[in-house]
């Protein structure tokens, strides 16, 4: 059972459905039957009963239909640990626990799927060991170079985590430092962590060091003046600082958590000169406005944004200052009538250095083509992302109905990219093609200073696989499903995962037609399942289906 | 925290409600420079080729104890910034003789100038042969921390707690809500950078039951009230929390499940596929976090989990032609609640009709500026709980024809406050035959109101004068009080030698107050102003007349 939003709001959606859902259905006609799922709330790791913890059961619906108003409901854990609904009617339920100090849940949860409790004659639902993690936790305490208090810091938390079947370190969670200097994260995960810390000295002085000299306003002919800071030993900025005593996330500590861990990682910054650097923008006419902004890449799909002072001296030059030495993206807006260019650099900033944005390397327009496998014209509205591995930003453009987008409004720096549609839903990427650049899956690499054209084929139409996880011959609860192009070096987007349900169904959707592997592993969840090597071996046992556009494929597969 | 952020936070108010700051007047001719003259100080030079030592030291003004750390700034050529050594010294080498602002800030202190009107905060310090060591002091803040838990002692986590204070503004007692805390997962909160005052703390409500019934449709559940300190979920029987400079005061709370109740009903009068927002405030007007539901099929609401309470229950929608609909339902809830009947009504636009009589030349060049208005207004609802709620006059119609409109305004009762924005005063303002300078206005509901018809004129006087105490010239801040009860004073600062002027006023007579404090003193209130008019100095201003008068400083508290 694939559920696409996070537990929390899982759970709250009992308490909380939209005012815009769908009135309630008059009470369904008394059913023969009804049946009752009982189970006990278990400390994971003691084995310990837990009494007060509340449970929430939701109906298990497609994504596309809403729950109907109350059908909802909460129970609460006894003295023993045990809870109980009783008069449940015949379906597939979701079910979610939490307990303060242990990490809200839903049933055997892994990534965002679980087991989809499944009630009607000859099924089980009872007898459930319903297991919470306590929580762990990360706190410390942020102090300046005085050993005063930091306030207000920014202190950022990254989890080491699988994603898409890959190690991947992701910012999780964000808070501030309070009065004392102190900062919580609870509530987390066992894992691997790393924590970071940005703030700024709250005496922190930048003064502009260049004028424009009145008598000659020409900055490219002598007009520019270099001023002396009368607060130099003020014009200081803490360097992002990661734990422990490291500048970047590649040099962090791992704080490994175990369940219930409470972990410490305090800091203390130390401030260094603030660069005073001058960026030179293509200049612009009065219509036009240029705005710069200092970003920098701290992890994959984490660019953070830097509080550095723009001043503009003259039209096409700014000073940027209240940033330390560092590879840092200059993020460039520029303002044409209504329409906004965003553009990116990454640069290397150091104290009286310039950088000029006017003839940057990052000139390069990405275009191309979107072709409708079927050839029918591309559905409006639609739009394509191109994403920066690098910098980890993206940017949308719209695609015409034959086909022709353009991403002119964002030239980019050579690197590799990755690009996909983002509208309309089910229409996915198939095959990425380029003439003018390398391409791998749905993503190219741009290697010379040449605009790319890429040809993106999209399928549409997808197919939906139903099917049920069998070990010997008796449905599997909880397996972890795989359907994997026939070439596991291809496009990632193809892939498709679920966990079976209590019955040992599992459901894929979305699936672009094709050729496909169906896998069902048991205890996969650790698995590198990305990686094709790792995959590779349970190919052989894995059931080849045949996928067409808007077709059932219903499949049983043997757990491996 | 960035530096400005922390008087900021002093003016963040509850409800979104756009406060608007008239436009400072514009000024005719060479009356600017004067007005600029006595309102900055800063850098002020004297040509000498000598070299000065301006030197101080930061202190806690609790305490007495000396601050290291502590960031100085003068400007003097710009500005110059240190921080204070470990004697809480500093010492700025290398200046040239006059006059300087100074201002002293670190994390976890106030400045006094946080706490002054912010047109004569600024402390000065002066630079020559005489100039004696400076003396700054810090402000410690003051924090509210603790712990919440049930009656069984288990904590209560993620439960929102507030804090609101009263404070003067504008002479008048305004409440304020502070930026709050959510407990954390052993139920502790903590909320610091509180500057001195009475703050009245709610706990509460919990968002989900404790005690679920069978089914989330039936009666039964049980939760987390909202709780004023020490007890009960009225703000009239609270306590207030003293928080004097620096201190620290923790508040432990236990609270106990209480029955949550359904409130149930009908909505009437939206239009079909508007969205209809429904919102519930308690008895003092803030809206509290109950979610309700809405099907507009039926037009049935539901709102889950409430608390026994008297609440206000407020419906909001579009009318789909971009005018809005609106209700507000009393509720008392002891019990579960159905039935209740929300009629949603229209809401009126208030034209404007503005005219101008002008007798000076030069005055009518303001009505030729594109949008130009002479004047804003605003009707102010104070029947809203502890908040007033003020809807400011939008602009309509075509450029260069554009005329005033009030928007969207609710059946109620509101007074008019009408700000103009140019050298003129406020002649008249009326809504058919009544006088909205003397009373209310009056909208009955389903009814469509009069425009308002706003006289200016631009015939003002003017007064100057200065300030002394014990025949010394004093800075201070000086009181215009009309005879009108219903106009409130006007106020300007003196300048550092007292010296002050009023430039538009309304002709009529007046009592003139020197004040050293009128931020300590809730001078709208005819009241607490009393005991101080016996220092207050009549006028009578006749059209265009300029007057001068001099004044002795009244203080605040004597």
């Amino acid at each position: 059972m694939f559920v696409q939003k996070l537990l929390p709001v899982v759970f709250l959606m009992t308490f909380f459905q939209q005012a815009t859902t769908p009135p309630a259905f008059p009470p369904a006609p008394a059913t023969p039957s009804t049946f009752r799922i009982r189970g006990k709330v278990i400390d994971a790791i003691t084995g310990q009963p837990l009494a007060r913890a509340s449970l929430a059961l939701n109906p298990s619906n497609s994504p596309n239909t809403p729950n109907p108003l109350d059908s909802g409901r909460l129970e609460i854990t006894d003295g023993e640990g045990v809870f109980a609904f009783v008069g449940v009617l015949p379906g597939k339920y979701v079910l979610s626990a939490r307990h303060r100090g242990y990490i809200a849940q839903m049933y055997q949860q892994h990534e965002n799927f679980s087991t989809a409790i499944v009630v009607g004659p000859g099924f089980e639902s009872e007898n459930l060991i319903f297991g919470l993690r306590p929580g762990a936790s990360i706190s410390g305490d942020v102090a300046d170079e005085a050993d005063d208090p930091i306030r207000h810091a920014d202190v950022m938390l990254y989890h080491q985590i699988f994603a898409g079947g890959k190690r991947r370190t992701l910012q999780v969670r964000r808070a501030n430092s309070d009065d004392e200097g102190h900062y919580h994260f609870s509530g987390l995960n066992p894992g691997t962590y790393f924590v970071g810390v940005l703030a700024q000295p709250w005496y922190a002085q930048h003064g502009v060091r260049h004028r424009v000299k009145p008598e000659n306003q020409d900055v490219n002919e002598g007009g520019l003046q270099p001023l002396t800071e009368q607060n130099e030993s003020l014009d200081v900025v803490y360097p992002i600082a990661f734990y422990s005593h490291a500048s970047d996330l590649p040099g962090a500590t791992p704080i490994a958590l175990h369940s219930g861990d409470m972990a410490i990682a305090d800091f203390r910054l130390r401030p260094v000169p603030a660069m005073h650097v001058l960026v030179r923008t293509p200049v612009t006419d009065s219509n036009q406005g240029t705005g710069v902004a200092v970003m920098q890449t701290v992890a994959e799909n984490d660019t953070i944004y830097i509080p550095a002072q723009v001043n503009q001296l003259a039209p096409g030059l700014m000073e940027v200052a209240g940033v330390p030495q560092g590879r840092f993206n200059l993020v460039l807006n520029t303002q044409h009538g209504n329409a906004t260019t965003h553009r990116s650099q990454s640069v290397q900033l150091e104290n009286d250095s310039e950088v000029d944005t006017t003839r940057s390397p990052s000139s390069l327009v990405v275009s191309g083509i979107l072709r409708v496998e079927d050839g029918s014209p591309v559905p409006q509205p639609a739009r394509v992302r191109l994403r920066s591995s690098a910098m980890g930003e993206s940017f949308d453009t719209t695609v015409s109905g034959t086909g022709e987008f353009s991403f002119k409004d964002n030239p980019v720096e050579p690197g590799n990219y990755e690009i996909m549609i983002i509208e309309p839903q089910g229409l996915l990427v198939r095959n990425l093609s380029s003439t003018t650049a390398r391409t791998s899956g749905r993503s190219f690499e741009i290697a010379t200073g040449q605009d790319v054209t890429v040809t993106i084929e999209a399928s549409k139409g997808n197919g939906r696989i139903t099917g049920v996880a069998l070990k010997k011959d008796k449905p599997a609860a909880g397996i972890m499903v795989v359907l994997a192009p026939l070439d596991l070096r291809s496009n990632p987007a193809l892939f498709r995962r679920d966990q079976s349900d209590s019955d040992g169904t599992f459901a894929l959707n979305f699936v672009v037609p094709g050729r496909y592997t169906l896998m069902a592993i048991e205890d996969g969840w650790d698995l590198e399942w990305a990686d094709p090597d790792v995959l590779q071996k349970y190919v052989a046992r894995g059931e080849k289906v045949q996928i067409a556009p808007n077709q059932k494929t219903d499949v049983s597969v043997k757990v491996q | 925290m960035l530096p400005g952020t922390l008087f900021a936070l002093l003016t963040i108010s509850l409800l979104a409600v756009p406060y608007f700051q008239p436009p400072l007047p514009l000024i005719v001719g060479s009356v600017s420079e004067r007005i600029q003259d006595s309102s900055s100080i800063a850098s002020q030079q004297y040509s000498s080729s000598d070299k000065y030592t301006l030197r101080g030291t930061v202190v806690n003004s609790v305490t007495g104890e000396s601050i290291r750390g502590a960031l100085v700034q003068i400007y003097f050529n710009g500005q110059s910034s240190m921080l204070t050594g470990p004697d809480g010294k500093f010492q700025f080498d290398g200046l040239p003789i006059g006059q300087t602002t100074i201002a002293v800030r670190k994390p976890g202190f106030f400045a006094e100038d946080d706490f002054q009107p912010s047109e004569r905060g600024q402390r000065l310090a002066t630079t020559g042969p005489n100039s004696s060591p400076v003396v700054l002091q810090l402000i410690p803040e003051g924090v509210i921390y603790g712990r919440i838990s049930e009656d069984d002692g288990e904590p209560i986590d993620g439960l929102p707690v507030e804090l609101l204070v009263q404070h003067l503004q504008n002479g008048r007692k305004a409440w304020e809500q502070r930026p709050g805390a959510v407990t954390d997962e052993e139920g502790n909160f903590r909320i610091a950078e509180l500057p001195p005052g009475n703050y009245f703390l709610s706990a509460g409500p919990g968002r989900n039951p404790v005690v679920f019934p069978a089914k989330l449709s039936q009666p039964g559940a049980q939760g987390i009230p909202l709780v004023y300190y020490p007890m009960g979920s009225e703000l009239a029987a609270a306590a207030p929390i003293s928080i004097a400079p620096g201190k620290k005061v923790e508040i432990n709370l236990t609270l106990s499940p209480q029955p949550f109740y359904r409130v149930s009903g009908t909505i009437s009068g939206y239009a079909p596929s508007q969205p209809v927002n429904l919102q519930l405030r308690n008895s003092v007007g803030i809206p509290l976090p109950y979610n309700s539901r809405f099907d507009s099929a039926s037009g049935s609401f539901r709102i889950l989990w409430v608390p026994a309470g008297a609440y206000m229950l407020q419906a909001d929608a579009p009318d789909g032609h971009g005018r809005s609909l609106t209700a507000t339902v009393p509720l008392t809830v002891k019990t579960d609640l159905s039935g209740v009947h929300v009629i949603l009504l229209p809401t009126v636009n208030i034209p404007i009709r503005m005219s101008l009589i002008t007798s000076r030349t030069g005055t009518e060049r303001f009505s030729d500026q594109e949008n130009y208005s002479p004047a804003y207004v605003q009707l102010v609802a104070r029947n809203a709980g502890l908040f007033e709620l003020r809807y400011g006059s939008q602009q309509v119609g075509e450029k260069g024809a554009s005329s005033l409109e009030l928007q969207n305004i609710a059946a109620g009762t509101y007074s008019v406050e009408v700000n103009p924005n140019g050298p003129f005063y406020v002649q008249s303002a009326m809504s058919g035959t009544a006088n909205l300078l003397e009373s209310d206005l009056s909208i009955a509901p389903g009814t469509s109101p009069l425009p308002i018809d706003i006289t200016l004129r631009d015939d003002v006087a003017s007064l100057s004068g200065t300030v002394s105490l014990e025949n010394r010239p004093r800075s201070a801040t000086i009181l215009a009080i009309s005879e009108h009860a219903s106009a409130p004073p006007r106020m300007q600062p003196t300048d550092a030698a007292g010296g002050f002027q009023f430039y538009f006023l309304p002709p009529g007579i007046y009592r003139i107050l020197a004040l050293d404090h009128p931020d300590r003193l809730e001078y709208a209130n005819p009241e607490v102003l009393r005991k101080y008019l016996s220092k207050a100095r009549e006028v009578t201003l006749s059209p265009d007349q300029s007057a001068k008068i001099d004044l002795e400083l009244a203080k605040v508290g004597e």
